[in-house]
């Protein structure tokens, strides 16, 4: 089977590069623990906000915590993607038989590896602070982690392969950054949002991410927000992988 | 190996159209080596692209290795090998990882594409950079990392845009050497372009020049140098004075044109410069007139392109 030999292929080539400078992967790693060292104790402080369970708030900010950490590993990997292009690398590879999905497969594939290894660590390190793991929860909520790295790295790709220069994927990204992270409610919960910005906090794949987390992290295991929490990054992704597909089929170099 | 039908492609930008390929009807015999000349932006690239299955046409057909670009390009692609304009190797990886690669892509086992890779950097001189970042190599042995790559998969057919550019001429001449010596050995369909003239003169036996987007002239590089202009041959005048009266008898010589005196010297384009020079010597003696010495130079390619075009391909390199 060409497409699974070629994604593994491309997995192998993209991890190999991206493994010998893991500094990036270092510091997606440190960010989350220093909000939850700086940023957590003035949650903790304001007490009593709707939204936050009151008595434990690492179980309430870390799964925020470990989305943020996917959004940072995941989404911008369209950057370097056109960095391939734009080199002769693309090319070259376009020039082999190897599977045009695969390209995009093995890309997503290495994210969503690191991801899962990142979100372990981070929870593992998280323990000592208060952090409680829920036997069958966790590791669902680890796989809920890869949909998101997973969906998020397909459409960071589909849009790196739309926007053929690197300033529009920046432009797009700073336009979308702010946005998406505070509606995401990592930080702060989306129930204080007035009714618009709740609104739009609907919409944002992060949110129900958030909410995911924070669900199986406090083992609701059958709740809606676990249910979303993979249903609509799922339908996220899709969306990304047909366009990226499409655009892959059609890519000029 | 290669045969097209009217292979044009045209490029929308913005509100203009652009006839990047305006109908090529190109013929390649297995084992030939052909170049493609032409200036910058002439549409030699985007030939390539078309060829190699990277871009679609817009107009014609083509069959490339035995197989359809527009209906079949993934028989076409495991057929053939492409070295493009730009490195495709990329900053970050080593060298042998780069091949291996590039090995697997073409659909070759791990242990395969590894035992290639090794062959193959140790014909082109590359072992000892095996375990390097790509980054570190220098040009040349980058874009023989290219041929590499374009090799894994021992294609019967080898394409190569503008291969040695931006390298020295050591690095040059030693890149061809490893892309002829290859040739040697498995006899390999090779189609290139590229910007140095000597070198289609030296490896390609039959070049296709092409201008605006169409093929203006092909055949060998003597046939097309003796089709056009002819050799052109220089007598240096030990006398400066003697130089009018030395054009008149150059120009009484059949065949000879472009008659230009110079300071101390009178040059002229005739056919068969080497027979013609005893002649025009006799008669310069018998003239009374000294002589210095004497040139033939063969015509080059640029002079073909010239008397075809009225320009110089070598106007626009940079
Ligand atoms: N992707 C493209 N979009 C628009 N125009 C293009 C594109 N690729 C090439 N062209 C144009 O097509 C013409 C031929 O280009 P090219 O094939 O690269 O020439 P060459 O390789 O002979 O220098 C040029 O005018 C070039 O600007
Ligand atoms: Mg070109």
């Amino acid at each position: 089977m060409s497409l699974l030999t070629d994604t593994g292929a491309v997995f192998v080539r993209d991890t190999r590069s991206k493994l010998r400078t893991p500094w990036p992967y270092m510091e997606s790693m440190a960010d989350p623990l220093l909000l939850l060292m700086l940023f957590g104790p003035l949650v903790a402080a304001l007490g009593g906000i709707p939204g936050i369970p009151a008595g434990n708030t690492m179980q309430w900010f870390v799964p925020g915590m470990l989305v943020l950490m996917v959004f940072t590993t995941s989404a911008f990997i369209g950057a370097g993607f056109q960095e391939e292009r734009g080199s002769g690398a693309l090319e070259r590879m376009l020039v082999t038989p190897v599977n045009r999905f695969a390209l995009l497969a093995g890309r997503v594939l290495r994210v969503v590896v690191v991801v899962v290894i990142q979100a372990a660590v981070v929870a593992l390190a998280t323990v000592p602070f208060g952090l409680r793991l829920p036997p069958i929860a966790t590791p669902l909520a680890l796989l809920q982690l890869a949909v998101l790295a997973a969906a998020l790295g397909t459409v960071s790709l589909a849009v790196g392969l739309a926007l053929k220069s690197s300033y529009a994927f920046w432009g797009v990204v700073s336009l979308v950054y702010t946005p998406i992270v505070v509606t995401s409610g990592a930080l702060l919960p989306m129930e204080l949002a007035p009714g618009w910005l709740f609104a739009i906090s609907r919409v944002n794949p992060l949110a129900h991410a958030v909410e995911g987390q924070r669900a199986l992290f406090a083992a609701d295991v059958t709740s809606t927000a676990a249910l979303l929490g993979f249903a609509v990054p799922l339908l996220f992704g899709l969306v990304g992988a047909v366009l990226g597909t499409q655009s892959m089929r059609r890519v000029r170099v | 190996m290669i045969h097209t039908t009217g292979l044009a492609r045209r490029f929308h930008s913005g509100r203009q159209t652009v006839h990047a390929v305006r109908g090529v009807d190109i013929d390649v015999a297995p084992g030939e080596v052909v170049g493609l000349l032409g200036p910058n932006g002439a549409g030699k690239s985007t030939t390539l692209r078309m060829l190699t299955t990277l871009l679609a046409p817009t107009a014609g057909s083509a069959t490339v290795a035995g197989y359809d670009i527009r209906t079949d390009p993934l028989a076409v692609r495991r057929r053939i090998g492409s070295i493009g304009q730009g490195n495709g190797s990329f900053d970050g990886l080593r060298t042998r990882e780069e091949l291996q690669a590039q090995g697997r892509f073409y659909g070759l086992d791990r242990h395969t594409a590894r035992r290639r890779a090794d062959e193959l950097l140790q014909r082109l001189q590359l072992s000892g950079q095996a375990d390097r970042d790509v980054a570190k190599l220098s040009g040349g042995q980058r874009r023989r990392l290219d041929v590499a790559m374009g090799l894994i998969h021992r294609p019967p057919l080898l394409f190569l845009d503008e291969p040695s550019a931006g390298l020295d001429p050591h690095s040059r001449s030693n890149l061809w050497e490893h892309v002829t010596g290859m040739r040697a050995e498995h006899g390999t369909t090779i189609v290139m372009t590229t910007h140095y003239l000597e070198e289609v003169d030296a490896a390609a036996q039959r070049v296709i020049i092409i201008d605006h987007g169409r093929i203006i002239a092909e055949g060998t590089p003597d046939q097309l140098k003796s089709k056009v202009s002819g050799d052109l041959v220089t007598v240096e005048l030990a006398d400066p004075g003697d130089r009018s009266a030395a054009a008149t008898i150059a120009a009484g010589i059949p065949t000879a044109h472009e008659v230009a005196p110079g300071r101390d010297a009178v040059s002229f384009r005739v056919s068969h410069g080497d027979t013609v020079t005893p002649e025009i010597v006799r008669a310069l003696d018998a003239a009374g007139i000294r002589l210095r010495g004497t040139q033939v130079q063969r015509p080059t390619l640029d002079d073909v392109f010239l008397s075809l075009t009225g320009r110089s391909l070598r106007e626009d390199h940079g």
